[in-house]
């Protein structure tokens, strides 16, 4: 259904080094690790994007991405001399600018509700019926998932779905480049250890982090 | 299976699909339908079913088993509505068939004492009076739903069939039996029918989800699955940045991996230090087969000469790995991150790291 990741990982993985090299040319050295985290995810999240290429939430996340401020360095290193043309094109409607419309809608899904509660009502007698429980239930869940998803907000039913669909990819292929990476990273720094027995800190930093490995499993749902 | 230079367009991935089903639908074809005259036109509609691809099932989210549904006596094609994408012409039925048709509907008339029945077998005989007299006329670019019938082996059903179109942007749905036919209707089943189909597809893609049924439950494992992955990334961003002083991860040593031209879809790291064959890599691409899905493999294009200039030479010209990718990208004088830094990593693949827009 959709295109496959296989030949865009490589890609993906290209960026996302180039991100991290060129947040790492452009930050002072003493950095928190706070600040390492963000500049990592952000190349992820950046590579990921553009390495899927032109859908309806990339360009949400980019233009969400490149709105703000402290952004705006890594996307013009990445981007190159094409900044300014991509972002034009990226510039996306963002939620909040759609607040307008959004109350006239809400007002009239209101009065459209309140009367098929109306109808509903007169058939069944003083109980909510459960279809309507149900519907209640799927519009409160597609809420949620349409501010999880970016650029949710403006899709609607099936285009909602489907942009799900492809965002959850997506975010498996990330995933899972992140843990190769860092599957990779360890052993290159255990191998370091074994050569260099006065990297005694790497070794300490790793038994940390291998500690930290049970945290993770808790993120995987059974 | 013509590849697609467009990496956000669903056709390619469609049409190699679709060419499966349609060489594994025309095996089935014979056996369902026992008129050749609906053979020519419905494989069409037959060639748009999903069906199930072991290879890529779990991973392309299709679960729809085609036999069952054609041992119900008629094949699905409520599903023709998924693939708006593709449409084709459909050629009418020729007027031998609809009269003999007629003929059938009429001793249905009076078996069947549904209303609903009744109604449409009235309404079909009247299109069928004007499917004879219009057949050429309706040829020209309308999306008339004309109302027709046929017998099937088992069971007789009523259906709608789409005529012909000029314009491939229609939307070819057929009516199933007992169903209202005017186009509200049917424009909101063809809707729940795309909303049904890619929630089978997230279904396939989300683990834990085939155990719940109905939209809610479903929704609430996506939504529960999406944070999940989220919080995962943030996770694991935050043990890279603990791992590292430098946010770099030896990218040296990686990336000068790549240099050397690999097989298509595998991961670099699996080149990682290869003089050792460390086993903890090879595991990777198991890893990323599921993640990655559906089917095509883009090849991988040549570069484009355009950028490359004097690169190949420095690629080619030092062996010591280190200052090849130092050569390559970061001069050091020159941290120019342009174009030469975006378009110029791997000469061999530099139209990758170009926009695909």
């Amino acid at each position: 259904m959709h295109a496959t990741k296989e030949f865009n990982k490589k890609g993906f993985f290209k960026q996302f080094l180039l991100g991290l090299r060129i947040s790492k040319s452009f930050t002072t050295n003493p950095i928190s690790i706070e600040q390492r985290k963000n500049s990592i995810k952000l190349s992820s999240d950046l590579a990921m994007a553009f390495a899927r290429g032109r859908t309806h939430w990339t360009r949400a996340l980019i233009s969400k991405l490149g709105g703000k401020e402290e952004n705006t360095t890594m996307l013009k290193g990445i981007m190159g001399r094409r900044y300014g043309i991509l972002m034009a094109i990226y510039s996306y409607p963002l939620p909040h600018q759609k607040v307008q419309r959004g109350k006239k809608i809400v007002r009239s899904y209101r009065f459209c509700s309140g009367a098929n509660k109306r109808r509903a009502l007169k058939g069944s007698c003083n109980r909510v019926s459960p279809s309507i429980v149900a519907r209640n239930l799927v519009n409160r869940r597609t809420k949620v998932l349409k501010r999880l998803v970016p650029g949710g907000e403006l899709l609607n039913g099936s285009s909602l779905l489907s942009e799900t669909l492809d965002y959850v990819i997506s975010l498996k292929a990330q995933v899972d480049m992140m843990k190769s990476l860092w599957k990779a990273t360890q052993i290159s720094s255990s191998r370091n250890v074994e050569l260099d027995p006065s990297a005694s800190c790497q070794g300490r930093k790793l038994l940390m982090l291998a500690n930290s490995k049970d945290e993770f499993q808790l993120f995987k749902k059974s | 299976m013509a590849p697609c230079t467009d990496p956000s367009s669903p056709t390619p991935s469609d049409l190699s699909i679709l060419e499966k089903q349609k060489i594994y639908l025309n095996q089935h074809q014979k056996q369902y339908l026992n008129q050749s005259a609906y053979n020519s036109n419905f494989s069409p509609f037959l060639a748009f079913k999903p069906i199930v691809d072991e290879k890529s099932s779990i991973a392309s989210g299709q679960v729809y088993d085609p036999i069952n549904s054609l041992i119900n006596g008629w094949p699905d094609f409520s599903m023709v509505s998924s693939t708006s994408l593709i449409t084709e012409n459909i050629k009418k039925r020729k007027g031998e068939s609809n009269a003999s048709l007629k003929a059938e509907n009429s001793s249905i008339i009076e078996e069947g004492g549904d209303s609903n029945k009744k109604m449409k077998h009235v309404t079909c005989n009247d299109s069928h009076e004007r499917n004879a007299n219009t057949k050429e006329g309706n040829r020209k670019g309308k999306n008339k739903k004309e109302i027709t019938t046929e017998d099937s082996k088992d069971n007789t059903k009523d259906s709608e069939t789409s005529t012909d179109t000029a314009k491939p942007d229609y939307i070819h749905v057929r009516a199933r039996r007992g169903q209202a036919t005017d186009s509200h209707s049917l424009a909101e089943r063809v809707r729940r029918e795309r909303i049904s189909e890619r929630m089978r597809y997230l279904q396939e893609l989300v683990p834990g989800c085939d155990k719940v049924t109905g939209k809610a439950g479903m929704l609430d494992e996506i939504i529960n699955y999406v944070q999940s992955l989220q919080r995962q990334v943030e996770f694991l961003s935050m043990k890279l940045a603990a791992v590292n002083p430098t946010v770099d991860f030896d990218i040296d040593d990686f990336i000068n991996r790549q240099m050397i031209p690999t097989n298509a879809g595998c991961l670099p790291l699996s080149n990682v230090l290869n003089n050792q064959l460390d086993p903890s890599f090879l595991q990777f691409n198991p890893l990323q087969r599921p993640a990655a899905c559906y089917g095509l493999e883009m090849p991988i294009e040549n570069p484009n000469p355009a950028f490359n200039g004097s690169m190949p030479e420095q690629v080619s010209a030092s062996d010591t790995l280190g200052d090849q990718y130092l050569s390559v990208n970061y001069s050091s004088s020159n941290w120019d991150i342009g174009q030469q830094n975006l378009y110029c990593i791997d000469p061999q693949q530099a139209r990758t790291l170009g926009f695909p827009f």
